[in-house]
């Protein structure tokens, strides 16, 4: 076969333009022409990485050849086979093997190809010369961890291959099983009973507390209640006595009418029927005001007590919009910061519709449901949720100021309750005030008699009599309202009666005046921190509930999600005992934290076997190491395999050939890796050599037949194989190069397929040889030192 | 045989070689890994259920 390669290495690097067709032929070059290099690129063209792909050798390779085009003719078959590319592309880094390496074209005939149809046609081997046996152990061990680096790359990379892949898929199924459910939920109901024991601790304590509050709170209240008495109580007393005067002044009035009224009355002769028309008419007069006047006292309490004028309805209405505005700000307010009795309100409302739902047959159909199907919610749970959560929720303990803000909802809703008792008196005294009017007039209708003069003197005192009336009417209201404000229509309010109440609160609250106001800033500062600590211990018991709450709920959505067909692989793998779906009870936690464990070796286990793999690849470096006499730290699986590489190498020197060529009295051969060194049975008994006595001389010589050897003898299902034997002439000296190109000779005839070359430095000059032979020896080195000047390298064909 | 194919008997063999004790390198998971095609589910579903049956198993 005829091999040529074109390239223009950008750096120093050189390579042979073509290497001789011919069955056995020798080259000899001057050093640095690329040699080697030629060779390594052959290999590298016919599937071998002949570098670790992490190595300074393989970047030098990548980095100095460029672009090149090789191209090898007349092969077994009559096939040409054709590469092109550029190394500078191909990648560097550890574990690539031939992954690294790509090619612009590849073709055999002219048609596209693979490096697997390449290798069919063609392989190349390369018998270094200058590498003794240590060197060929070494580089075994070597290769066989660059073959685990290589393979981990394909097989385990962590972000793509087929370990990641199922990494990726254990990841997805895992990640709802998370384990530690039984323990968790039993870690969470000690917890919780804990906390449901201190909150209600801190709850009897609150109560404590609050009522001790209270009574200073009632205690303070009436005491200020009696200053504000003390304070205006001598300025309303002196406006009630001029008040009683002026209606003293009215009443008397009011009687002298009265007087003048009946004798005048007697004197008129009045007809049967009006008499009795009269009659009536000032009795229904007399009902009316009657009813007046207790609305409009009613009106004037409610006043005073609201401190609003007296007779005004429209400033009571203005008090109520002002007063509903306030308790829906403090409404609105109260829902912001505790949301619990607004939503208390709603789910009760929610559940009193769906039980309504119920009760017309829609108890099984499906409320609530999410969009992946995971769970569904019948009308009947989805009520039974909500009253679930209602409940739950009545524990709740408020937040400190929703307390303050309750309490001044009911003050407000209190003023409200009088200020539209208020406006109800106004509407009455308004209503009986018609009345009165209406039946005046009847009144007045009714005086018709025989003697005008008397009739007029009748109405005229009558109209003086109504006047009257009105006025004893609004000083009495105005009294009444002067009255509430000095201590109520009962006397509840008197100085006496605050006083005599302020003493019995006082006990109550355990206090005195003196040390009253210190001791509520006291009792309302020891209030607000038990209200913080129960609301800490509130919210901590009601996120342990939570907690639990979730840990069941994920338990039960996890066992339900083997029944999905994705996660047939799962239940397939898992035996019977864990087919457990209905998620309830000590045996689900108990099942679910087996498959989360199991899921969780799995995944361990596809994890470790990188590291594995790693160390793997870690002890046979340390072992090539070794070999090379380098002092190295064992490390996981090295002594095990330096075990098996003992046995390995153990088995090719006990190959017929090898022992033949290397240790021909032996029987039985052993090579141990630990100590270096070759031990073998012959008929003296057991002998032992070092490793390194088989790297020069005639061992050398003698190892490299038995590695040609083992050439020949290994199946190679290629077609046709170039043989390099390159580097000789470093351990093997001329007369046993001689008789190793006659054993490569008398090989020829035998191996059809190969095409060997033996590659040498140049070491002899060809040109004073020429001077010095004679005849046909002297026109054959003549034509050695031409080919030598012209292109630094000479070729003899051998066959 | 493919060169593929070469470098996984030969990892099989360098992992069968360093089996000694509990911590061996896992060659039934690099028998697994190689017998996957994770192109294909019924080939990935047989893996992963072999693998959580070995898991389970202890």
């Amino acid at each position: 076969m005829r091999i040529r390669v074109e390239s223009d290495p950008p750096g120093p690097l050189s390579l042979l333009q073509e290497l001789p067709d011919a069955r056995l032929a020798m080259l000899e070059g001057l050093n640095g022409i690329g040699k080697t290099l030629t060779v390594r690129l052959l290999q590298v063209c016919t599937g071998q990485i002949p570098y670790d792909t992490d190595s300074a050798a393989w970047r030098s390779l990548c980095e100095g050849l460029g672009q090149f085009t090789v191209t090898v003719s007349g092969l077994s078959g009559g096939s040409t086979i054709t590469w092109r590319g550029d190394s500078t592309r191909w990648e560097k880094g550890p574990g690539l093997g031939m992954d690294a390496v790509s090619f612009d074209n590849l073709q055999i005939d002219g048609l596209d190809a693979t490096i697997e149809e390449v290798r069919r046609r063609l392989t190349v081997a390369r018998v270094a010369g200058d590498e003794g046996l240590i060197d060929t152990l070494a580089q075994d061990a070597d290769s066989a961890a660059n073959s685990i680096r290589v393979w981990s790359r394909r097989f385990a990379a962590p972000d793509a291959g087929p370990l990641a892949a199922l990494e990726k898929a254990i990841h997805e199924v895992a990640d709802p099983w998370q384990g530690r459910a039984e323990s968790r939920n039993r870690e969470l109901s000690v917890d919780i009973e804990e906390k449901s024991t201190l909150v209600d601790e801190l709850g009897d304590r609150l109560a404590d507390s609050s009522s001790t509050v209270t009574a200073l709170q009632t205690a303070a209240g009436i005491e200020l209640e009696l200053s504000q008495f003390k304070q205006r109580a001598p300025g309303l007393a002196a406006h009630l006595s001029d008040l009683d005067a002026q209606i003293q002044v009215a009443l008397h009035a009011r009687e002298a009418l009265d007087k003048q009224q009946a004798a005048l009355t007697t004197k008129a002769a009045f007809a049967g029927p009006a008499r009795k028309q009269l009659q009536n008419a000032r009795r229904t007069v007399q009902r009316n005001r009657e009813n007046l006047k207790h609305a409009t006292y009613a009106a004037a309490a409610f006043a005073g007590s609201l401190v609003l004028p007296v007779d005004d309805p429209a400033a009571a209405e203005a008090a109520m919009r002002e007063q509903l505005d306030e308790i829906s700000n403090l409404e609105r307010r109260q829902t912001e910061i505790h949301a619990v009795p607004a939503m208390r309100g709603l789910l009760g409302n929610l559940a009193t519709e769906l039980q309504a739902a119920e009760s017309s047959g829609l108890g099984e159909q499906v409320a609530i449901s999410d969009e992946g199907g995971t769970y569904a919610l019948s009308v009947h749970d989805t009520r039974s949720a909500f009253l679930r959560r209602r409940e739950e929720l009545e524990g709740d303990t408020p937040p400190p100021e929703a307390h303050d803000l309750t309490e001044k909802l009911e003050v407000g809703r209190r003023r409200l309750a009088r200020i539209k008792a208020l406006l109800e008196a106004h509407e009455s005294a308004a209503r009986h005030r018609r009345l009165v009017a209406t039946n005046e007039d009847r009144v007045t209708s009714a005086l018709v008699v025989a003697d005008p003069k008397i009739e007029e003197q009748l109405k005229e005192l009558d109209s003086r009599r109504r006047l009257s009336d009105d006025l004893l009417l609004k000083l009495a209201a105005e009294r009444a309202g002067l009255q509430e404000q000095l201590g109520g229509s009962d006397g509840s309010s008197t100085e006496e009666a605050l006083t005599a109440q302020l003493a019995e609160a006082l006990a109550d609250a355990d206090s005195t005046r003196g040390a009253l106001a210190p001791d509520l800033l006291a009792g309302e500062a020891a209030l607000d921190h038990v209200r913080q600590e129960l609301a800490t211990a509130d919210k901590s018991l009601r996120e342990a509930r939570r907690e639990r709450s979730q840990l069941n709920a994920d338990v039960r959505r996890a066992l339900a999600s083997l029944e999905n067909a994705e996660y047939r692989w799962l239940r397939e793998a898992l035996p019977e005992s864990l087919h457990v779906v209905d998620g309830k009870g000590e045996a689900a936690l108990q099942t679910y934290d087996a498959i989360s464990e199991t899921l969780r070796r799995a995944l361990d286990r596809l994890g470790v076997f990188r590291d594995q793999a790693g160390a793997l690849t870690g002890a046979l470096r340390g072992l090539a190491e070794h070999l090379r006499g380098a002092q190295v730290v064992p490390g996981l699986y090295s002594e095990s395999l330096e075990k098996w590489l003992s046995e390995t190498f153990s088995d090719w020197f006990n190959l017929e050939r090898v022992r033949e060529q290397l240790l021909p009295e032996a029987t039985t051969v052993a090579v141990s890796v630990k100590t270096r060194e070759v031990i073998w049975q012959e008929s003296a008994g057991e002998r032992s050599r070092p490793l390194e006595a088989f790297s020069s001389g005639e061992q050398a010589f003698a190892y490299t037949r038995a590695r040609i050897g083992l050439l020949d003898e290994a199946s190679d299902e290629a077609t046709n194989r170039l043989i390099v034997l390159d580097e000789f002439g470093a351990f093997i000296s001329h007369d046993r190069l001689t008789q190793l190109m006659a054993y490569l000779h008398d090989r020829i005839a035998a191996r059809p397929g190969d095409q060997v070359l033996v590659i040498l430095p140049l070491s002899r000059d060809y040109a004073e040889m020429s001077e010095t032979a004679i005849g046909d020896e002297a026109k054959r080195y003549g034509v050695l030192a031409e080919q030598i000047r012209s292109r630094e390298y000479a070729v003899q064909v051998l066959t | 045989m493919t060169t593929d194919d070469e470098d996984s008997a030969r990892v099989l063999n360098i992992m069968q070689g360093a089996r000694v004790g509990p911590r061996d390198p896992d060659g039934h998971l690099a028998e697994i890994l190689i017998a996957l095609d994770p192109s294909s589910e019924a080939s990935l579903e047989h893996a992963l259920t072999e693998i959580v049956r070995d898991a389970h198993q202890g």
